[in-house]
């Protein structure tokens, strides 16, 4: 009996034994808190900025009286260590800040930066800020207008109040906002940027409706209806200067030719090319790239799975009809302008610099 | 004797085997496969006029949390209608939509049913007729789900696409310390969503419209007969329509909402007999339609439509292969040993819609939740009683002409208590 018992116990233990972690969790659970998924970090590309913000306001706040305006070397409430330039724009440079500044700078007054700094923390100015050529920032956040010269690096995060000029060959990581517009200097890399204008150079306008209404588009007899879109199997090829009054889905590659106006939205499982000032007045989506031609105009989202190219003056977007570009890989030539975000994980580049 | 048992059996061991791949293949894309998400950064954009549907029976606990979701959302709301649709409960919860309706007119237009058909398909047909007309999209959410402020857009970005008829996020419980039973169903969610429904974004397959969460293009929706209300599950039937029709459906994994799971096991069993008898009925509407393939769909969106189609179907099978293994053996008829071993594997691997091990585990591994992982073991219980849950529903159905159906509101038990804490929320 005592052998059959021992083994009854060992075949026991052995089987309970790739369950002892199960069991374990089940009686002191360690990972039972519902997943931080929802509303993680919200796509909003100021997000960091206004959070960072925020954190300023709370820890001035709560620093004493006297040392809440003028000049100011010391650290905040939680210890994280403050330059304050209020009046000498040159404290900074008197502080030692040659090479890289390890602390949280907040500027008061109107400062134009040498240029080679490497700010280690956070820049926070109140009044406008011009960098200097070959600077690096953390961040920064500028409630006026903010200029960052040419070749500057940016690692998380910039955001300014006022108009966001950035030099060429300037590298952008992260999220860069500004609540007036972005203008891009040739040759820069960037990730995520949301402003109300953001171009390459000077902005573009959406072009004026046409002086006369183009010829409708017969669509080919095997074009089928659905919802109130047209769906079209293989390639197809928007002739030039006509008028297409439908959206159209594209199961091939799609071209949409010289002065072509669209006055839904199209998709294509292929390619997409709009020809010079072709326009589509609603959104363009692809399984692939995006080709957009010169003084062409989108009226939505521009969404590619793979790349967006936008020539010499693209618009998407308007003024009063801000939208999105979205895609792995943008490009960018002078003049492209884009009313709302772009949004490129694996990066965007503006030709040129 | 000896064939007629065989040959059921190998053509359940092939069917178990078919759902095994495909376990597998979905892993391992989500493993290592590019992951699609193509609208999720639209986060600027003229956004359109939307109609929020939120169907509820009996939902007092919990329909004040989610009405105050809706209002505290990043959506314009100018262009952002919240259709509560009281469908005759018994509760509190027609005064509390009212209530709602007077604190803030304009943006809260509840509906109250007191006849006609009960259930929540019932409920959106008539919702969607009598409201929403301005909205081009429709979205849906349960009364117990807690929707982020920047959920609306995201689940409105995806109908930029003219090409897509409905979109469906990624659902995640709130209540997992409850009970081992909330963490099993934690578990499987994870599976189901992070890993099933992304690969088959990823392979651009039919992620299905889930019901809640989620939404639909209202010209699609006309376009293919509006919301049917002889359905347990409206979702996995608007999803098939819109396919047929040339509509495709996507999902967005970090479209992300709370919901409340089953918190005890009837509640439990009665859910999943609920989705088991629905999704049989669409499996058995639309089958012949999908294997007939209409223009536009690809031959292997039918393959992945059918296999989704027939996981509630997948349990009664598997009991089947084991009553006909069992039978076999003690006829004496022998069988090869590796057929045998193929059914005991697909009997742990391959449970459909439930998500099979390997996928919660992979889907945890992508959720970054490793230590929760450590339950894996227990899920063989809650896949046991869904085996048995399926299989009696199915059975049935099938003795009730499983086309007819029955209307009612089967609604799952609510457990969420007054004040109590919401993640994201103070107070």
């Amino acid at each position: 009996m005592l052998p059959f018992l021992g083994l009854l116990a060992l075949a026991t233990a052995w089987f309970l034994l790739p369950l002892v972690p199960a069991l374990r969790e089940l009686a002191r659970p360690t990972d039972i808190a519902p997943l931080k998924v929802v509303d993680r970090s919200s796509g909003y590309v100021a997000y960091f900025a206004r959070n960072f913000r925020r954190y300023l306001e709370k820890q001035t706040a709560a620093l004493p009286q006297e040392q809440q305006v003028g000049d100011f070397f010391g650290r905040l409430p939680d210890g994280t260590q403050l330059v304050r330039v209020h009046k000498a724009a040159d404290a900074l440079e008197r502080e030692g800040a040659h090479g890289a500044e390890n602390r949280l700078v907040v500027v008061d007054t109107p400062l134009t930066l040498k240029g080679g700094e490497t700010f280690l923390m956070e820049v926070y100015a109140r009044s406008p800020l011009t960098g200097g050529p070959d600077a690096v920032y953390r961040a920064v956040y500028a409630e006026q207008e903010l200029v960052l010269g040419e070749g500057s690096t940016v690692l998380r995060w910039a955001h300014a109040g006022g108009r966001l000029s950035v030099g060429p060959r300037s590298v952008l990581r992260g999220r860069i906002s500004s609540d007036a517009g972005v203008m891009l200097g040739g040759g820069t890399v960037f990730e995520r940027i949301g402003a109300p204008v953001i171009s390459v150079g000077e902005p573009s306008e959406p072009p004026p409706a046409p002086p006369a209404e183009p010829r409708a588009l017969k669509l080919p007899p095997e074009a089928k209806r659905v919802g109130s879109h047209f769906r079209i199997d293989g390639d197809f090829d928007v002739p030039e200067g006509v008028r297409v009054t439908t959206s159209l889905v594209v199961a091939g590659r799609l071209r949409i030719g010289l002065g072509a106006i669209v006055l839904g939205s199209v998709k294509a499982h292929r390619a997409v090319q709009l020809a010079g000032e072709a326009q589509v007045r609603g959104a363009v989506v692809t399984r692939t790239r995006l080709v957009v031609g010169a003084g062409a105009w989108i009226g939505g989202p521009a969404i590619a799975e793979e790349r967006v190219s936008l020539g010499r003056g693209a618009v998407v977007g308007g003024p009063d009809l801000p939208a999105t570009v979205s895609a792995p890989e943008v490009e960018l030539a002078g003049g492209a302008t884009v009313y709302g975000q772009i949004i490129a994980p694996n990066g965007a580049r503006t030709a040129g610099g | 004797m000896r064939l007629a048992l065989l040959i059921p059996l190998y053509v359940v061991v092939a069917v178990m085997v078919t759902y095994t791949i495909r376990h597998y293949f979905f892993t391992l894309n989500r493993l290592f496969g590019r992951h699609r998400q193509p609208y999720v950064d639209i986060g600027t954009a003229a956004w359109p006029r939307v109609a929020v549907f939120v169907p509820c029976h009996d939902e007092q606990k919990v329909i004040g949390h989610m009405l105050d979701a809706l209002l505290a959302a990043d959506y314009p709301a100018d262009r952002l209608a919240i259709v509560p649709i009281d469908d005759r409960s018994t509760d509190a919860t027609g005064k509390i939509v009212d209530d709602y309706a007077l604190r803030f007119p304009g943006r809260i237009t509840p509906l109250h049913r007191t006849g006609g058909r009960p259930g929540k398909a019932a409920a959106l047909k008539h919702g969607s007729e009598q409201a929403g007309a301005d909205a081009g999209i429709h979205l849906v959410f349960d009364a117990d789900y807690l929707p982020g402020r920047g959920l609306i857009k995201q689940l409105v970005a995806p109908f930029f696409d003219p090409e897509v008829g409905a979109v469906m996020g990624r659902v995640v419980p709130i209540n997992v310390s409850r009970s081992l039973l909330t963490r099993l169903l934690d578990l499987e969610r994870t599976g189901g969503y992070q890993v099933d429904q992304q690969a088959r974004m990823n392979l651009r397959l039919i992620p299905q419209y889930g019901g809640t969460v989620g939404g639909v293009r209202r010209e699609a929706l006309l376009g293919v007969g509006g919301w049917r209300d002889d359905t347990l599950a409206e979702d996995t039937d608007i999803t098939f329509r819109l396919v047929l029709a040339g509509w495709e459906v996507v999902y967005q994994n970090r479209s992300e909402c709370y919901e409340e799971v089953p918190e005890n096991w009837p509640s439990r069993i009665a859910q999943i007999k609920r989705w088991a008898r629905g999704h049989n009925q669409s499996l058995a509407r639309y089958w012949w339609p999908l294997l007939k393939r209409p223009p536009f769909v690809r031959r292997r969106t039918v393959v992945d439509g059918l296999l989704l189609l027939g996981v509630f179907a997948v349990g009664p099978l598997l009991l089947l292969g084991w009553a006909l293994a069992m039978a076999l053996y003690y006829l004496g008829i022998q069988i090869s040993a590796g057929l045998l071993a193929i059914l005991a594997v697909a009997m742990y691997s391959t449970l459909g819609n439930f998500a099979a091990f390997f996928e919660v585990a992979a889907g945890a591994r992508l959720d970054g939740s490793r230590a929760r992982l450590r339950l894996l073991p227990f899920l063989i219980v809650g896949f046991l009683v869904s085996i048995v849950s399926v299989s009696t529903a199915t059975l049935a159905q099938l003795a009730n002409f499983w086309r007819r159906g029955d209307h009612r509101w089967e609604k799952t038990e609510r457990h969420r208590g007054p004040g109590e804490p919401l993640p994201g929320r103070s107070g």
